[in-house]
Parts: C-alpha cells; sequence; structure tokens
C-alpha cells in the first residue's frame, strides 16, 4: 500500500494544500483568541509552563549575573553645620527668617556646585588626569578589563596622534572642566535649613578616592566662602544711595528758593484774598438789586443804626402789605373800596419813605425833586458798583495767581517726600542686606564628622535585581507562551476541529 | 457472580431510537469493577502492566467514565439514526441481526489512545445486555488479549467464524456475555488480516452476528491496511490527542477517508488538559 502512495500521488494526495499551514488568517484568529480568550490564555501558560519556567530562570540567572558584574558603587558623606547662631535663631524666629535661612542654604549650595569649588576639588584631588592610569583599590575583574582597555585606548590614540588637545593649556582646562563636570554628576549636596547642616555625599568606587574628594570638597568650599566674604560688597545700594541723596539736596534746594522767592505764598494768604473777593461780592450785589442801592448810600446804613422814623414806616409798610394780602385771600377783588383803600395807604407810605431815603427835608416837595435826587443817587451807585468790580477783579487775578504758586509749591513738596521715601526705603534694604551678609560673613562651617564611607555598596540589593529580573522572564515566558499558542498547528481544543477541518467532535476524554 | 440485567432490557414495543439510547441508564463498566481490583498479570505479560494500571485509574476516575459514556451516547445515536433512515425507506424496522453495525476507531500516528477507548467503548456499549457487542483488536496483539482475558475473566465461546483459512473466535465473560472479546491465531498482522479477499464476508458475517462491533484500527497515517477496511465500516472515528496531533495530519487523515469514499463520523479528542482556574469557569470550553 505504501508502493501504492509513493508512485501514483495523483489518486492518493495525501499532502495538504500549498499555503494551508501558515495563513495570516489563521494567525489574526489564533492571535486574537489567545490574547482575548481567558481559556486560550491559561491553556498556553499550563502547556508551555516549562518554557516560563526556563524564562524564570534565564532571567534570574541573568539578573544575579548582572548584580555580581556590576560596578560596585559606595557613597561617601560628610556632614557640615554653618552658621550656629542662624541655627539656633531658626528655631524660635518667624517665617521670615526661616525663609532667609532657607536662601541662605540654597546659597551655600550653590557655593558648593558651583563651578569654582568643583574645579579646586579635581584640582586638589588629581581628578583631572586620566583616571584609568591608576587602578582602584577594590578592583573586579570587570572593571580591570575596563581599565585597560582604557589604557590601550588612549596609547592606540597617542600612536596616531590623534589627541592633539591634550598637549596644551586648553587641552588642561578642558580636563579640568570636565573632572569637573565628572565630579558633579556623582556628587549631591543635602542642605537641612531647620538644623543648618549640610550633607556632602560622593559616588565613587574607591573608599579612599571618596575620602580624599570629601576633604578637598570640604576645604575648597571653606576657601571659597573665606574669598567671598572679603570681597563682598554692596556697590549697587551705594550708588542707589548717594543717587537718591543728590535728589534730595536737588529738591530741598529748589523747594528753599520758591519759598524765598515767593514768601507770601501760602494757605492763610489765600484764605484771606477769598474772604475779601467774598465782602466785595456781597457789596456789590447789595448796590446791584433794584431798591438795595438806596440803603446802601443813606447816611449811616451799614454803621447799624436806623432812623426810628423809617423803621415805624417800614413796619407800617409791612402791616399794609399784610393786610393787602389778607383781603385778598378772604376774596376781595382789585376794585373793591377795601383793597382800593389799602393800597392808597401803602403809595402814601412808599413815598414818604422813598423822600427819607433820597434824603428831602421837605416833606412836601414834588415829584421832580424827587426824581433829581433818585438820578443823582443812581449814578452815585454806578459809581460805586464800577469801583467794586475792579477791585474784585483786581483780587480774583490775584488769588488765581496764588493757587498757581501754592499747586507749585506742593509739587515741589511732595517731589521732596517722594525722594525721601524711596531713599529711606533703599536704606533700610541696604541695611537688611548688610545684616544678612553680616550674618553670612560669619559663616562658620564644622565638620560634624569624619568622611565615612560604609564597607557595603550603595544600593547593591542584589536579590532585588533577581527578583525584578524573574518577574521579567515571567512576563516574557508568558509572551512565548502565547506565541507558541498562536504559531500552533496542532489539535489544542474542539473548536480548532470544528474551525479548522470543519470535523465533528463526538467526545472529549479528560487527561487521566 | 451473575448480575440480573433484566430489569434494564427495554420491552419490545418500545421505540427502537428509545432501545438505543437503554443502556444510559444501565450499569455500563461491569467488567472493570468485578475483575479490576484483584488482578494480577505474570510476569511475561509485564509490559502490560501500564495498560492494567491505566484501566484501574480509569474505573476510579469519574469524569473519564462520564466522557466515555457520552461518546457511547454519540455512537448510539448513529444506529438510532440508521433504524430512522431504515424506517422512512422500507416503512419496516431494520433487520438488526442482518445488519449489525461496524464501528471503527483509529488514530492518525499512533499513541493516541486509540486502543483504550475502543476497549472502554466496547465496555460501556455492552452495559446493553440485549445487544451482542463485539470488539475486535485491528492489531493482533496476542499480549494484549492475554491481559484482557485475564483482566476481565474471559473464557472461549462457542462463537466462531473462519476468515478463508484464518479463524476467528469471541471470548466473554461470564458475568456479562454480550460482550466478545475477537482475537485469531495465526495472523502475521494487521495488513495480513484487512487485506484478504473475505473481509467483506467476514464483516457481514460479523453483522449478522453482532449488533455492534467495534474494531480498533491501526492508526490511518501509518498502516497502509486501513485503506481496505476504511469503505467497509459503518462508522469511521478518528482519535487525536489534544495538544500533540498536529492540525495537518488530521486534515490528511480526512482527505484519505474521503479518497476511500467514506467520511469521518466524528473525532475523539483524547486526553484534554485543562488548566486548574479553567476547571472552575470555562469547563465547557473544553469539553
Amino acid at each position: 500500500m505504501n508502493d501504492i502512495i509513493e508512485t501514483d500521488p495523483d489518486q492518493y494526495p495525501v499532502r495538504p494544500k500549498k499555503g494551508h499551514t501558515w495563513s495570516l488568517a489563521f494567525v489574526k484568529d489564533r492571535a486574537t483568541r489567545a490574547v482575548t480568550r481567558v481559556p486560550e490564555i491559561a491553556y498556553a501558560v499550563s502547556r508551555h509552563w516549562f518554557a516560563i519556567v526556563i524564562c524564570i530562570v534565564i532571567a534570574a540567572i541573568a539578573g544575579w549575573v548582572f548584580a555580581q558584574t556590576r560596578r560596585h558603587v559606595y557613597r561617601g558623606t560628610v556632614k557640615l553645620k554653618v552658621n550656629p547662631v542662624a541655627s539656633i535663631l531658626g528655631e524660635q524666629a518667624s517665617y521670615r527668617f526661616r525663609d532667609e535661612m532657607k536662601l541662605f542654604m540654597n546659597t551655600q549650595t550653590v557655593i558648593l556646585t558651583s563651578d569654582s569649588v568643583l574645579r579646586k576639588v579635581a584640582q586638589s584631588t588629581g581628578l583631572d588626569t586620566p583616571a584609568e592610569d591608576a587602578p582602584l583599590a577594590s578592583e573586579s575583574p570587570v572593571e580591570t578589563v575596563r581599565r585597560k582597555i582604557g589604557q590601550a585606548k588612549s596609547t592606540a590614540l597617542e600612536m596616531l596622534d590623534l589627541d592633539e588637545p591634550r598637549a596644551g593649556g586648553f587641552a588642561r582646562e578642558q580636563a579640568l572642566e570636565n573632572a569637573a563636570e565628572t565630579f558633579r554628576k556623582r556628587s549631591n549636596v543635602v542642605a537641612d535649613p531647620d538644623s543648618a547642616t549640610i550633607t556632602l555625599e560622593v559616588y565613587g568606587a574607591d573608599h579612599a578616592r571618596i575620602r580624599a574628594e570629601l576633604d578637598g570638597w570640604v576645604d575648597a568650599y571653606i576657601t571659597h566662602v573665606e574669598d567671598m566674604d572679603s570681597t563682598a560688597h554692596d556697590e549697587f545700594f551705594s550708588n542707589l544711595l548717594d543717587y537718591y541723596s543728590k535728589l534730595e539736596k536737588e529738591a530741598v534746594e529748589h523747594l528753599d528758593a520758591f519759598k524765598r522767592d515767593n514768601p507770601e505764598v501760602s494757605e492763610g494768604e489765600l484764605q484771606w484774598l477769598e474772604e475779601q473777593i467774598a465782602d466785595l461780592k456781597v457789596r456789590r450785589g447789595d448796590l446791584s438789586r433794584p431798591g438795595g442801592g438806596l440803603g446802601a448810600l443813606v447816611p449811616g446804613a451799614g454803621s447799624g443804626v436806623i432812623d426810628p422814623a423809617l423803621a415805624s414806616l417800614t413796619e407800617a409798610l409791612n402791616v399794609l402789605t399784610q393786610q393787602l394780602i389778607q383781603k385778598k385771600a378772604e376774596g376781595f377783588r382789585e376794585e373793591s373800596q377795601e383793597v382800593q383803600k389799602i393800597l392808597r395807604s401803602r403809595e402814601l407810605v412808599e413815598k414818604e419813605i422813598q423822600q427819607i431815603r433820597l434824603g428831602v427835608d421837605d416833606p412836601t416837595s414834588g415829584d421832580a425833586e424827587l426824581a433829581a435826587a433818585q438820578k443823582r443817587l443812581e449814578e452815585q451807585i454806578a459809581k460805586r458798583i464800577e469801583s467794586l468790580t475792579a477791585e474784585l477783579r483786581e483780587k480774583m487775578v490775584r488769588r488765581t495767581a496764588l493757587k498757581e504758586q501754592l499747586a507749585e509749591r506742593k509739587r515741589l513738596e511732595d517731589d521732596l517726600q517722594r525722594i525721601r521715601d524711596r531713599r529711606e526705603r533703599y536704606s533700610s534694604i541696604r541695611h537688611d542686606t548688610l545684616d544678612m551678609r553680616e550674618s553670612w560673613k560669619t559663616v562658620k562651617v564644622q565638620r560634624l564628622d569624619d568622611p565615612h564611607v560604609p564597607s557595603s555598596p550603595h544600593e547593591y540589593r542584589p536579590l532585588f535585581v533577581i527578583s525584578l529580573a524573574s518577574l521579567g522572564g515571567l512576563g516574557a515566558g508568558i509572551l512565548l507562551a502565547l506565541v507558541f499558542e498562536i504559531f500552533c498547528r496542532r489539535v489544542r481544543f474542539k473548536h480548532d476541529l470544528l474551525n479548522e477541518l470543519d470535523l465533528r467532535v463526538v467526545g472529549v476524554i479528560p487527561r487521566r | 457472580m451473575k448480575k440480573n440485567y433484566d430489569s434494564i432490557i427495554p420491552p419490545d414495543d418500545q421505540a427502537p431510537a428509545d432501545r438505543a439510547l437503554a443502556p444510559s441508564r444501565g450499569p455500563t463498566r461491569s467488567l472493570l469493577d468485578e475483575f479490576i481490583g484483584s488482578t494480577k498479570l505474570p510476569s511475561r505479560l509485564r509490559r502490560q502492566q501500564k495498560f492494567l494500571r491505566f484501566l484501574k485509574r480509569a474505573a476510579k476516575d469519574d469524569r473519564f467514565m462520564e466522557s466515555v459514556q457520552r461518546l457511547r451516547d454519540a455512537v448510539l445515536r448513529a444506529i438510532i439514526k440508521r433504524d430512522e433512515d431504515a424506517l422512512e425507506k422500507d416503512g419496516t424496522e431494520a433487520d438488526e441481526q442482518a445488519n449489525g453495525l461496524i464501528v471503527a476507531l483509529t488514530g492518525v500516528r499512533g499513541g493516541e489512545g486509540t486502543s483504550i477507548l475502543s476497549l472502554m467503548l466496547a465496555l460501556s456499549l455492552g452495559g446493553c445486555v440485549h445487544r451482542k457487542i463485539a470488539h475486535l483488536d485491528g492489531h493482533f496483539s496476542g499480549e494484549r488479549f492475554d491481559a484482557v482475558s485475564r483482566v476481565f475473566g474471559l473464557t472461549r465461546n462457542e462463537f466462531s467464524v473462519f476468515k478463508g483459512a484464518t479463524e476467528v473466535w469471541g471470548c466473554h465473560s461470564e458475568s456479562q456475555p454480550n460482550i466478545y472479546f475477537l482475537t485469531s491465531i495465526g495472523v502475521d498482522g494487521s495488513l495480513d488480516f484487512f487485506s484478504d479477499k473475505q473481509l467483506r464476508k467476514f464483516l457481514a458475517e460479523l453483522r449478522r452476528k453482532f449488533d455492534l462491533t467495534i474494531i480498533d484500527m491501526p492508526p490511518l497515517l501509518n498502516n497502509s491496511s486501513n485503506v481496505f477496511l476504511v469503505p467497509e465500516v459503518d462508522h469511521l472515528y478518528l482519535t487525536v490527542t489534544a495538544g500533540k496531533t498536529p492540525l495537518v495530519d488530521v486534515n490528511r487523515c480526512k482527505e484519505l477517508t474521503e479518497q476511500q469514499g467514506k467520511e469521518l463520523s466524528g473525532v475523539i479528542v483524547n486526553q484534554q488538559t485543562i488548566p486548574f482556574v479553567c476547571r472552575l469557569f470555562w469547563r465547557d470550553y473544553f469539553f
């Protein structure tokens, strides 16, 4: 039978169709089911558990190797106490002082990490020389190989003459800058404003070198602080205060000159002038009022002495006027005898009053005389009004000028006050700054302990690395199991037979 | 100790479909229960110890036996369908004496557990005592038959049929006499047996004498004898191993069967594993 199959393949095409094994739709369908269906995932994990275990083991071994071959980094620390007076005040002082303390500590941090300090550290500890030339005290085999490679690389560069910049001063400067930058990357400053302490941290591979670097760092910092204190000055505020003092002096001179030139300019003068103007206005108004001018020109007017006859007549006139009003109110008409009687009596009384005001002694004088007297009086009133108006105009001009002068004086006084305020404010700031700087000048750096480098490496946690790697291996193993399952071309479930080959499954027997 | 199966035999006036499903209500592993526990194989049958251990475990595995019963029901539904088709065609009930069913179980490349499943299926079908069941080991393994006869206490019975010059006789147990285990002496292999011209006559004789004949066929892709046997069986079930049998091979079996003018009646997925978490919520996804 086997011969038949081999000799007549067309009759017995036992091979599947080409392309049926790996089709995109098949892989897509498997991938969709494997990722979205929990049974498929669980089946993949349970079926390929060995691959998962292998992945975990490999990852754990890799993690262990990584933890062992990783360059051990040690952390050296030294704690400094700066400005002990400030720390005592810091516990009791206000928030403002705490803010200043924070500012102070930040300043110290900036100083500690400044280029000048770090360059001094690099110079004092020889960091600017190539480090690969000097072997480390506790050097691992990997580090030895790394150092040897570095040496070979330097030698090759020298032989090829490609390392020219190393020869001049620029190269030395560049090396120093690089060393300072490298030291900045592997160092850290932790400032505590509450306790006024600064912790310097240096990370490295060699205990002795770390200690030397910490010592050099502290020395460089102290030296830099001393140099900085001696050169501290407040040129800015001094210049500012000088400028405002000059301005103040000029303002005072201007004000004095104005007062000297205009001694009469004052608020009292203006007030007196205002009163005069008001009096003139009243007098002119009295003269301008119809009938009022007579009274003003009557002998004795304004002196408070009133003619008794004129007073009785005026009173009689008032009584008649009241009677007239009363009659009209009672309903009497204008043509009635009572009203006409009162009107005639009023005319008589008014005539007598006018005669008295005009100075006509003869009560029997006629209207012509009265008219002439009236005319003379009006001429006198007109002349008087004209003189009063001229006087009033003069006073008002004077008042306007005085107001302008007062405004000018007020402006000068305000300028002077503003300049004085500003000068005082800057002076206060200057004093505060000087006080602060004075306190900073008294920075006394005190080492709380010697540079300390623990014997155990910094953050050396092999178990953590191995655990993390194992976890990654687990994830990779699950992923690998899913990939295996996606590309698996074997019967896994009854759905595979039904979906792939359209075969009916009559029974599924569990594994014993 | 012979059990009384009269109570589970369905009445004669019952419909064929009901009679076919009747065994599901009766005991299905009587032979396993009676002989497995105390059977010990001699040293010359050392290689069958694994087979014996498996039978012991299977007898205690409820889930496994439940799956076998489900498989048995599927086979019986095929009988129902045959009887219904016969009723529709002739208007009379099919002659069971002349038209017994030949059901064959085969694997893909071997190792799928076809022999075990066919044996368990025969035992399960034998629970219906009013039907005569025959189990034919297509591998004709003498050691396996010897172990089976010792495990189940088989004795040679009156059944005997000649396929040409080869005599095939059936053995059964006294406690369950309706299950026959067929064997033959002098057969070199399955190819020698099934490639004989007398195969069709032999199968007709089996159909005449048994209601159901379960044939444990050799693997479909590894043995050429199936080319002769596949067209003759009524139902062909393919056994595959979950997670092992390639889909390409199954497809090849399907095409090979179609070339013989038959269709696979169904596939039995054996050794299906289920993750622990899936046993709680997604069991139906697997079974």
